[in-house]
């Protein structure tokens, strides 16, 4: 009951109580690095990790060094979306069903489906493409510029 | 001289390969547990008909012959794909079809000789663990035939490029590994069997 009354809060009063820095808390782990909602591509420098919290650990270096300037950026390869992961999902729990309770016809055809779906997804070449890195800068710059 | 910069624009080939091992890996931990199944429920002591008596080595070399045969001509068409010979990389690629699909004929044959003569799925834990197995590694080699077929129908239309060079390096790792469960199939299951 109170988790029902809590989401519904949150999501009649999110304007509100919304929080638009990337890094409100201070936090110590990765996830506090990048945006919340996180970028489509999450980090525009893959981080590398040395330390157990290793936000905390840049943190504390910063604070002596000062925050280094951001590498160049450059363009980022990205999986293209697609429906294909969510139909094959939807039938793969229709053929557990239809399985489980022995209805052979329904399992025959989520089986064709799923298949078919696999070959028709091999049939087109072009599911990545490249977010610029012009792009990229723009959208650190803004999230940087939110950043209290 | 900063990783970092580089590894979005790293060589996709590599990071998608190493994804299809970690599939292989995950199949692996499959075919381990049902290796497992069957040692545990196939001892002597167990309930049901000794499954010696079915065993026909002669048979199982054949099918071993048929799937080793099938890698090889497989082997055949990966080099005529690297020399850019497509005709003869499509007849390899048929050739190895035929010859799983010889296998796997001989398979089911197997199988349904096995259930006429008293030795089904139902009959004991170990019939069950043998037919498990097995038949796991059999829908693995028809989800291969499959797959080749595709493969071969994609060669035609697309021809030799970088892409469907990478889907037959998956299709190469699948069928050896494949192969490799069979050895380890014919060592466990059929000549310690007949033992």
């Amino acid at each position: 009951m109170c988790q029902f009354w809590q989401i519904f809060y949150s999501i009649r009063n999110r304007k509100a109580l919304s929080v638009d820095a990337a890094d409100p808390w201070d936090g110590r782990t990765l996830e506090w690095a990048t945006a919340s909602p996180a970028q489509e591509y999450n980090f525009a420098h893959i981080p590398t990790v040395s330390q157990i919290d290793d936000y905390w650990y840049k943190k504390k270096q910063w604070l002596k060094t000062g925050k280094p300037k951001p590498a160049p950026y450059v363009d980022i390869h990205m999986p293209k979306s697609t429906p294909v992961g969510f139909f094959i999902g939807l039938f793969a729990i229709l053929i557990g069903f239809a399985l489980t309770w022995h209805m052979w016809l329904i399992a025959i055809c989520s089986f064709i489906v799923i298949i078919t779906t696999l070959i028709v997804r091999s049939y087109n070449p072009n599911t990545e493409y490249y977010i610029k890195a012009a792009d990229v800068q723009a959208t650190e710059e803004a999230i940087l510029a939110g950043e209290r | 001289m900063n990783t970092e910069i580089t590894l979005h624009h790293h060589n996709a080939d590599a990071t998608d390969v190493f994804g299809f091992w970690l599939y292989i890996m995950t199949d692996c931990l499959l075919f381990a547990s049902l290796f497992a199944a069957f040692v545990v429920l196939h001892y002597k002591g167990a309930f049901g008909p000794d499954f010696k008596q079915f065993i026909d080595l002669k048979y199982v070399l054949g099918e071993t012959f048929l799937l080793l045969g099938s890698n090889f001509t497989f082997g055949m068409a990966s080099i005529a794909g690297y020399k850019d010979k497509r005709g003869l990389m499509i007849f390899f690629l048929l050739l190895t079809f035929v010859l799983g699909a010889g296998f796997v004929g001989m398979e089911v044959n197997e199988f349904f000789h096995l259930a006429g003569e008293g030795y089904s799925w139902k009959t004991s834990g170990a019939a069950s663990a043998f037919f498990t197995l097995v038949g796991t590694h059999g829908l693995h080699v028809s989800f291969g035939l499959l797959w080749i077929l595709i493969l071969m129908i994609q060669f035609i239309h697309f021809g030799n490029n970088q892409i469907m060079r990478r889907r037959m390096t998956y299709l190469g790792m699948f069928w050896n590994f494949l192969e490799i469960v069979w050895v380890f199939l014919v060592s466990i299951v059929y000549l310690m069997g007949a033992m």
